[in-house]
């Protein structure tokens, strides 16, 4: 009994221990370590104490030189003798203000975020290793090898990264490293190269050929119609008239259109993220007021805190640069340098396809090639899951690609994934933006680019000589006709791509008569491009707009560029209404529904975070295109099948009043357009009528930037802002503008202004978190501090000193 | 008199210590070993690690939430389910209260492991 009695306080305290060291889960998610979580010498209470108490400090880092000046909104202003000191303390810093999101970011494109929040991730985990993105960093890395300068100046960034961490004690991890109670691992290279791969397959990981071929099932001889490969909007990058060289076309065989019998997909690639894009646009010095010329950029992407961007200025004796980049990534991605600036939009190409394998059994151990069985190959997937047993996942590997989607039921037949992330590649495409943040001139800026392999990107290039231009840069597989627009048969390995073309012939203009280029994720030519491309991901409506716009103004200031990124005018109104309104029968309409009317009648098409008439249109037209397409709705596949988009809606309202699509499968009747529209309308009244409080455009929109943890604590609800989707001004609800730029390039200066909707720090709570987000809604900037030398005066910056 | 003293401020110093060495298990730890070696009642070693751990603790939250970072706090409060400030620094203080409590417990059943008379003096 006396001995028991011993024991009690230590088995007691034992207990607590435990129970205070683990991470227990509530409700379907982990609580951190309480013990830890909670200590005031190790915990939390270490954040909120420390956070921007920052101030200058020295760091002695062995054979490292050089000085990072932070200005107001904590950029940092890198000064160095030499690029590979620069690259480390770039690291250095990106560690710095955004360690976890660099460290999250590469777990989640290598497929390991199950390791940190548990059995919940394993679905994004499987999907991120079935499409290899970790193969495909590793190839990166095998080519970076062979390039020892590039590969020291790699090593340098990522010698910068650990120097941050190894100093990192536990006390002193960012927040969310407590709340998940994990340790960041060491940087490498190769984590590098996973930031790339994962922006590869946001920018070009997606496609259409599955909903597409689903399409072509369900609208037979209609399908050419409603899916133009142009239409009557598009304007393509390159200015129509453009000639062209001739290119090579190599002979691929015959591709089968789809079968229309058996080929229906009923799980496969679906979720297209709507609207993501971007704008880019140049005009030259007689279009501008200064006469100089200005290039403006603002990549729309899922915003997110911390943001995806950072902001920072690299001066080292053979360059000075400035501009945003990945935390993750050496350098800069958008920016500018003393004579040029440069800015990207996504190509939007289609480097992804699908094909269709037949199999042997149901094993899937062989599957059909060239008449004969060959045997699948197999790649096991090990899925660590925190507090769980591991996952395995045995990938399926074929011919073509890895078999991402399983179809279900008896069928034999899945879908192996084609795509140019997997393909073996020897350009070092670190190296273009190394050297476009070098580059002087317009043949260095096509130098650097021209070997950038994927995802294609518009590059728009202005510079201080006057000259501006756009180039559509990327591999683009040469493929035939239609070739890559559905699902491939395959079973034949003659339907294959056919190499690619030479990256001199990418389609590029420089200094057109027009006096102005840009790019909005439209096609990139029009039909006279020796090539073959499909679509991606084209989009028609903001190229429109911004190609109207900069040809119908004479005279551009930089006010009115920052005028046209805000530009929330909608083409998809200004074309439906009058047709709405032709079809309106406005004497039975009811006294509320008349001043509905009016209000649209007197609307400028304009979706400012203001108007309740952007509110009233949205209503009207989601309604009026879901009548329209409501066949599709009653197909058993509906959510795998490609819907016709607005333009070709619109076109078919303009055209065919008379359209079967018309009619509304739920009646008895058959309705024409016009009845279509009114009952649309009647529909967005109720809609209207059901609100307890009338909206305007933000409130109805409801934006949030969310944390990448989707911790709403953590994120920004209820941003009011103008804007949506296929606007100029592309905010919708979750992605938008995720960094807007405009540079105007004088010959002995850079007169720069930029925003993105976040902060340089991406420690939750600092007052650089989300500081810009208010600015950048409303539509403001800021001026860019572009030091030429280190800055000096009454300026107190807070500084890094690396001796 | 003097021993009246000795013990509650050594106990406070040791509090205090705690604070700042950034081993969160450091409470129960430093009590265990401080009990090991001095004399007194179980009850006032609960009684005054419990009380000097909590004091000294909510003072340290309270002071580091009044001159820190204030907007995280907030975030935290809402991660916790908004919880109040006041409650995430008396949940702070309780946890590292109840390390202190433990550890002296521990520390007097080594005591008096060492010393089977003390408990009988000590009656």
């Amino acid at each position: 009994m006396t001995k028991l009695k011993f024991f009690i306080p230590f088995i007691l305290s034992a207990g607590l221990l435990f129970f205070l060291q683990g991470s227990w889960m509530l409700k379907g998610n982990f609580l951190p370590a309480l013990g830890s979580f909670f200590s005031p010498s190790q915990g939390f209470w270490v954040n909120v104490k420390s956070l921007d108490q920052d101030g200058s400090s020295i760091m002695s880092l062995s054979g490292v030189k050089g000085n990072v000046y932070f200005d107001e909104r904590y950029v940092p202003h890198i000064f160095c003798e030499t690029e590979k000191d620069a690259y480390f303390i770039q690291g250095y810093v990106h560690a710095k203000l955004r360690l976890w999101q660099m460290d999250f970011s590469a777990r989640a494109a290598e497929g390991r975020i199950s390791e940190i929040i548990g059995e919940k991730a394993i679905p994004f985990d499987q999907h991120k290793r079935r499409i290899g993105l970790k193969e495909a960093a590793l190839m990166a890395q095998e080519n970076w090898n062979r390039d020892t300068v590039l590969l020291n100046l790699l090593h340098a960034y990522a010698n910068g990264v650990n120097a941050y961490i190894s100093e990192l004690k536990d006390k002193d991890l960012p927040i969310e490293f407590k709340l998940l109670n994990y340790r960041p691992e060491p940087w490498s290279p190769y984590r590098s190269a996973l930031f790339h791969k994962n922006m590869a397959e946001i920018l070009c990981g997606r496609d259409k050929d599955v909903i597409l071929t689903n399409a072509a099932h369900f609208f037979k001889d209609d399908f050419n119609q409603l899916f133009p490969e142009i239409n009557p909007y598009d304007s393509p990058v390159i200015p129509e008239g453009t000639v062209f060289e001739d290119s090579i076309q190599k002979n691929i065989a015959e591709v089968q259109k789809p079968n229309l019998n058996s080929d229906v997909f009923e799980t496969g690639p679906f979720d297209l993220t709507p609207g993501l894009g971007s704008n880019n646009w140049a005009v030259n010095g007689q279009k501008s007021y200064s006469g100089n010329p200005i290039l403006c950029n603002d990549p729309h992407l899922t915003l997110s805190l911390p943001s995806i961007w950072f902001e920072q200025q690299i001066h080292v004796p053979e360059y000075n640069v400035y501009g945003v980049g990945f935390p993750g990534v050496p350098g800069v991605v958008i920016g500018f340098n003393s004579d040029i600036a440069w800015g990207v939009t996504n190509g939007g190409w289609d480097v992804l396809d699908w094909y269709k394998i037949e199999w042997k059994d149901d094993s899937r151990s062989s599957y059909k090639l060239d008449g004969r069985w060959v045997d699948t190959e197999y790649r096991i997937e090990q899925i660590n899951v925190r507090s769980g047993p591991p996952v395995f996942d045995t990938i399926r590997i074929t011919h073509w690609g890895p078999i991402v989607y399983t179809q279900s039921g008896e069928k034999r037949f899945d879908l192996a994934m084609h795509w140019i992330v997997h393909e073996p590649y020897t350009e070092l495409e670190f190296n273009t933006f190394r050297k476009l943040n070098k580059a002087k001139n317009f043949e260095e800026y096509k130098k650097a680019i021209q070997n950038f392999p994927y995802p294609v990107q518009n590059f728009a290039y202005a510079d201080v000589k006057g000259e501006i231009g756009i180039t559509v840069q990327g591999k683009m597989p040469i493929k035939n006709n239609q070739f890559g627009r559905f699902v491939i048969d395959g079973t034949d390995s003659r339907n294959k791509w056919s190499g690619y073309l030479d990256s001199t012939k990418n389609p590029f203009v420089r200094n057109p008569l027009r006096g102005f280029i840009s790019s909005a994720n439209q096609r990139s030519t029009d039909l006279s491009f020796p090539n073959y491309y499909n679509d991606g991901d084209f989009r028609a409506m903001r190229s429109f707009l911004i190609n109207r716009m900069l040809g119908e103004k004479e005279i551009w200031s930089i006010e009115d560029m920052m005028d046209l990124q805000y530009n929330s005018h909608c083409l998809l109104a200004e074309l439906s209404l009058p047709f709405f309104f032709d079809c309106l029968s406005i004497d039975s309409l009811d006294h509320k529904a008349k001043t509905i009317f009016g209000q649209l009648k007197k609307w400028d098409y304009s979706y400012d975070s203001s108007s309740q008439a952007a509110v009233c249109f949205d209503l009207w037209f989601d309604s009026f295109y879901s009548l329209l397409w409501d066949e599709i709705n009653e197909n058993k596949v509906n959510e795998f099948t490609a819907m016709p988009d607005e333009l070709a809606s619109i076109e078919l309202l303009k055209t065919n009043h008379q359209s079967k699509y018309f009619d509304y499968a739920a009646s008895p009747e058959i309705e024409t357009a016009c009845e279509i529209v009114q009952m649309a309308f009647d529909s967005m009244i109720s809609q209207w009528n059901s609100f307890d409080e009338i909206p305007d455009w933000a409130g109805y929109k409801d934006a949030s930037i969310t944390h990448l943890t989707m911790i709403p604590a953590f994120s920004r609800q209820h941003v009011r802002t103008s804007g949506n989707e296929d606007l100029i001004n592309a905010h919708a609800r979750t992605f938008g503008p995720s960094w807007r730029m405009i540079v105007e390039l004088k010959k002995d200066s850079i007169l720069a202004y930029g925003i993105y909707p976040g902060g340089q720090n991406g420690h939750p709570g600092s007052k650089y978190y989300d500081q810009m987000i208010d600015t950048w809604a409303g539509g403001g900037y800021y001026l860019l501090s572009y030091f030429k030398a280190k800055p000096t005066g009454h300026h107190e910056y807070p500084t890094i000193t690396f001796e | 008199m003097r021993s009246n003293y000795v013990y509650p401020l050594l106990v406070l110093i040791c509090a205090c210590v705690s604070l700042f060495i950034p081993y969160w298990y450091f409470p129960f730890i430093v009590s265990l070993f401080l009990n090991i070696f001095i004399e007194q009642s179980l009850f006032k070693r609960i009684v005054f690690h419990g009380l000097m751990y909590f004091l000294a603790c909510i003072i340290y939250c309270y002071m580091s939430y009044a001159t820190g970072n204030q907007k995280l706090m907030l975030m935290l409060s809402e991660i916790f389910m908004n919880a109040s400030v006041f409650m995430l620094i008396s949940i702070s203080s309780l946890i590292f209260a109840l390390l202190a409590i433990f550890g002296a417990w521990c520390g007097n059943t080594i005591y008096e492991f060492r010393n089977p008379a003390a408990k009988d003096i000590r009656v």
